[in-house]
């Protein structure tokens, strides 16, 4: 298995329901967990999005991220691959 | 506190790591009858300036894992402006010390290929795991500890 698979589908989503997403105060801040085209539910925390990613979609891919405006990058010190 | 201690070395202070799947995943794959990948184990530099830990491609590879999300992230190669998106890694990994072992179940790594074929390193300790030692660095002394 190629460790770069890329998440398309799930990037993707994410980002055309993100302005949505940002529109809810109640959803700002939280973690969302996206299988696919589909968006499956918020949780509070990373750990939470990630525990509950693998009870209810297995080995299969999903994808978790914050439901921010604006996401802070972090600093590396030496190159790193971009996924796209 | 356990305690890791060595010469520094050219490329720094350098500790053994044990990489694996994650907590979560390793249940999900005995959960459905499934072989848990083994361990790898690395050479991994400290490196107090990167907020995260960093894995080699193989490494990753070898563990049989997806990202999970992505991170933006700056280096030396992108502008102020630009950073790059790059994936995160769900794994585990664990630091030795003698016959004491401190696991961590689950760590978010990115992956990294910019390690020269001559160098001693194969991974990168930042900031998410240091956070949760104590580091000592004595150049006098060309030693260093970890504690955890």
């Amino acid at each position: 298995m190629n460790p770069s698979t890329t998440l398309e589908h799930e990037l993707a989503t994410f980002r055309m329901e993100l302005p949505a997403l940002l529109s809810d105060p109640r959803k700002v801040g939280q973690f969302v967990l996206v299988c696919g085209k589909m968006i499956d539910s918020f949780w509070p925390t990373m750990e939470a999005a990630l525990a509950a990613g693998y009870d209810r979609f297995g080995l299969e891919p999903f994808l978790v991220k914050q439901v921010v405006a604006d996401e802070k990058p972090a600093y590396f010190t030496r190159r790193a691959h971009p996924c796209r | 506190m356990p305690m890791i201690t060595g010469e520094l070395s050219w490329h720094g202070a350098i500790v053994p790591l044990r990489v694996g799947v994650s907590r979560n995943r390793k249940a999900r794959l005995e959960h459905l009858r499934m072989t848990v990948p083994q361990e790898v184990i690395v050479l991994a530099q400290i490196d107090t300036s990167s907020h995260v830990t960093a894995l080699m491609p193989d490494a990753l590879r070898s563990l049989q894992i997806r990202p999970f999300s992505t991170m933006r992230l700056r280096t030396p190669s992108t502008t102020r402006d630009n950073p790059h998106e790059c994936f995160v890694y769900d794994v585990a990994i664990t630091l030795q010390s003698g016959d004491t072992s401190w696991p961590v179940p689950s760590v978010h790594v990115i992956q990294c290929d910019d390690f020269n074929p001559d160098e001693e390193v194969q991974a990168l300790i930042g900031r998410d795991i240091l956070r949760h030692c104590v580091f000592t660095f004595s150049g006098p002394h060309n030693s260093f500890s970890l504690s955890f």
